[in-house]
């Protein structure tokens, strides 16, 4: 896996220790993807800290794979920042590799979320939000019912008065 | 109808029917116990074929159940039992999503039908699959609704009774509600429930098919929040959006797809004068009561007017443009011709982007801080610009279509429009013009291929149906325009070999464009630019 690419000797390192207790070693630039890390990095008074630093909600597993996220992504430029007052609809449209790596069972994709919503990457976070979007869209409610494996709990006719309701907006 | 009774109850009826003259209901309780029967007897045989794993009979049978009643649920099961002893899984969760479809939710059946359908389909389900509103926290499940359409957000709603739960309570999802795509017409109910669920916080609307011209108004009234409004095409009721926008406090941003006359559009802009951007792209004439445009619009932004048809006969609109000082962004499409007398108002507008397309000849002096400039003419091909031409420094944005120059000075109104004036005391640095596209402007098009300064200075040209030849590529690149980044010469004659000129002389180009280039034969240019790490856009000319 990437995550044990071995780190360029010029990077500062660190050692990440998962909730699993598996020690990971990363370059420092790679940590600071995560906002978290960078804000405890920074506290550290700017030093490369020598010392473990844990990450409690995250298993070794699911860490490994972030850390590959952000070493594809180690060159982007930090994101810009958007304007939240405007709640147009966003594309859903995500680049290849994201694609490609977000090609994971649904529990692996949902802890990828969490995980990034812990560690405060934001692009990650909204990747896992566009792919969970994606199986959403253009699908029935039956179909999304089966794609969660969800059992529709509602009697036939308190669902047929929610059809009622919104009968304008189906598809068929 | 066979659903409910046995063949025997049918047959017992219609001999009661039968005793009581009533021949024609006798005949239809025969023809019900026929059905019924036929049904079982189908059912039967198709049975022993799928015992006999003789499946083609067995479903031929099963098929012979649902063409004699639809309705009844025994076709759908016997149908859905034949596919499973076949591993057709899939098969048969559609025939058990069909039956919950056809038969009635009140008939015996549908609850085995639906027990089955909902085993059947968990066991299709992806391997660990989970629901995300169990497994994440709200505020992450409401970023991913936050990249559903609307439609797609109240559809979920039936998934569950925690998606439902969950949808209906977060005002945020109610902010935006869009109506675009609507099938059928928008009922009260929907209307009613969905100013709660926002807790009267809808801020943005784009409406479609409303049922009843009160919602209009209602709507409006309660959501004293909603800045943002679009009305979609085929919306005819001009009144209620009228009195819609009269209710409408806080409406920054109006649109109206749906044909409107100008008189209701001019009605519009003196009811809410709180309007920052309005624009109107189906605009059908009327006579303007001249009042109406004596209207002080001092908020105005950007402004569409377009009209769907030109009218020559001069209307009154006098002196409209010296009642929007703050206007920024003029879009004019088909302007009625007694507009067009009063276009010298616009050059005091502190406009920065001026489209005027298939109106009349524009040649009145033009804001001087204007980024960009679309020109476009459908008829009067008659076009003398150079009295008024104005040098604009800012110009990064430049679009002309079909316009057939007259003159041959193309070059000197161009130079006049992008190039400072030695002469006169004005010391400003021209900013770089981005795009510059020149479409079906007839012969003297080609004129601009050669016009140095703009290939120096922009690093976009775009040149579609202009008769390009390889001699013009060499012309230009003669002129070392080593700017140029961008270059579409798609439907011209140039060969490859001109493309070659172009990529081996222009240092810095990063995409090309040569879709439709007859001239070109061979895709292996294609490769020839590609290696030197140009964007190649070629569709092959067919």
């Amino acid at each position: 896996m990437a995550a044990n690419a071995q780190p360029t000797d010029a990077q500062p390192k660190i050692t990440l220790v998962s909730s699993d207790n598996q020690k990971i070693l990363v370059d420092r630039d790679i940590a600071e993807r995560s906002v978290l890390l960078k804000h405890m990095i920074q506290d550290f008074g700017g030093e490369t800290p020598d010392q473990d630093i844990p990450i409690h909600n995250v298993n070794e597993v699911v860490l490994k794979k972030v850390i590959e996220w952000c070493e594809h992504h180690r060159a982007d430029p930090p994101a810009t920042a958007e304007d939240d007052s405007d709640n147009r609809k966003k594309s859903t449209d995500i680049e290849e590799w994201d694609q490609k790596f977000m090609q994971v069972d649904q529990e692996m994709l949902f802890e990828i979320i969490l995980a990034a919503n812990y560690l405060d990457i934001k692009p990650l976070l909204d990747v896992g939000c566009k792919t969970v979007a994606n199986m959403i869209k253009g699908k029935s409610p039956d179909e999304i019912r089966k794609t969660f494996n969800i059992t529709n709990d509602f009697t036939p006719e308190e669902e047929d008065q929610i059809r009622r309701e919104n009968e304008w907006a189906e598809d068929r | 109808m066979t659903s409910g009774l046995s063949p025997e109850d049918y047959l017992s009826i219609g001999r009661t029917y039968y005793g009581q003259k009533k021949y024609e209901e006798a005949a239809a309780a025969f023809t019900n116990a026929l059905s019924a029967e036929s049904i079982d007897l189908y059912e039967h045989r198709a049975k022993c074929y799928q015992r006999l794993s003789k499946f083609e009979a067995a479903i031929q049978d099963a098929k012979s159940m649902l063409n004699i009643d639809k309705k009844d649920v025994r076709g759908y099961l016997r149908m859905a039992s034949i596919l499973q002893a076949m591993g057709k899984l899939e098969k048969q969760l559609k025939i058990y999503q069909l039956g919950l479809k056809c038969v009635s939710p009140k008939s015996e059946g549908y609850n085995t039908l639906r027990q089955r359908h909902d085993e059947l389909q968990r066991k299709l389900s992806p391997p660990k699959s989970v629901d995300p509103c169990a497994v994440l926290p709200p505020e992450i499940v409401l970023m991913i609704m936050n990249y559903l359409p609307f439609k797609t957000v109240i559809s979920c709603r039936r998934v569950s009774k925690s998606w439902d739960r969950f949808l209906t309570s977060y005002p945020e999802l109610w902010e935006n509600i869009d109506l675009r795509g609507a099938r059928k017409d928008v009922g009260r109910i929907f209307f009613r429930n969905a100013v709660r669920y926002s807790r009267r916080q809808v801020k943005r609307a784009t409406i479609y098919r409303f049922q009843h011209e009160d919602m209009l108004r209602n709507f409006a009234e309660a959501c004293p929040q909603l800045a943002d409004v679009t009305f979609v095409s085929r919306y005819p009721l001009a009144q209620s959006v009228l009195e819609f926008v009269a209710h409408s406090a806080s409406l920054k941003t109006l649109v109206v797809e749906a044909e409107i006359s100008d008189d209701v559009v001019f009605q519009i802009l003196r009811t809410r004068t709180t309007l920052e951007t309005a624009k109107f792209p189906s605009i059908t004439p009327s006579r303007p009561d001249r009042d109406l445009w004596e209207t002080p619009l001092p908020r105005l932004r950007t402004l569409f007017l377009q009209w769907n048809d030109s009218i020559h006969e001069p209307s009154p609109p006098a002196h409209f443009f010296r009642h929007t000082p703050g206007l920024d962004t003029l879009v004019l499409h088909r302007l009625m011709a007694g507009f067009v007398e009063h276009l010298r108002d616009i050059a005091r507008l502190p406009l920065t982007t001026l489209e005027y397309v298939h109106s009349g000849p524009f040649d009145g002096p033009m804001s001087r801080i204007l980024k960009r400039f679309v020109f476009k003419l459908g008829w009067s091909p008659e076009f003398v610009p150079e009295p008024y031409s104005t040098y604009l420094p800012d110009l990064t944005h430049l679009v002309f279509e079909g316009i057939s120059f007259s003159r041959p000075d193309l070059s000197n109104y161009l130079k006049k429009l992008l190039e400072h004036d030695p002469t006169t005391s004005e010391q400003r640095q021209a900013a770089p013009l981005e795009t510059f596209v020149f479409r079906d402007c007839g012969q003297e098009g080609r004129k601009v291929i050669s016009y140095t300064s703009i290939m120096s200075a922009s690093n976009r040209i775009i040149t579609k149906a202009l008769k390009v030849l390889d001699d013009d590529i060499q012309d230009l690149v003669d002129r070392r325009p080593t700017g140029l980044r961008t270059v579409d010469l798609s439907a011209t004659k140039i060969s490859g070999a001109g493309v070659k000129l172009l990529v081996d002389n222009l240092p810095v180009l990063q995409t090309l464009r040569i879709d439709d280039c007859p001239g070109i034969t061979s895709p292996d240019i294609r490769q020839y630019a590609e290696k030197r790490g140009i964007e190649v856009h070629m569709k092959m000319y067919a």
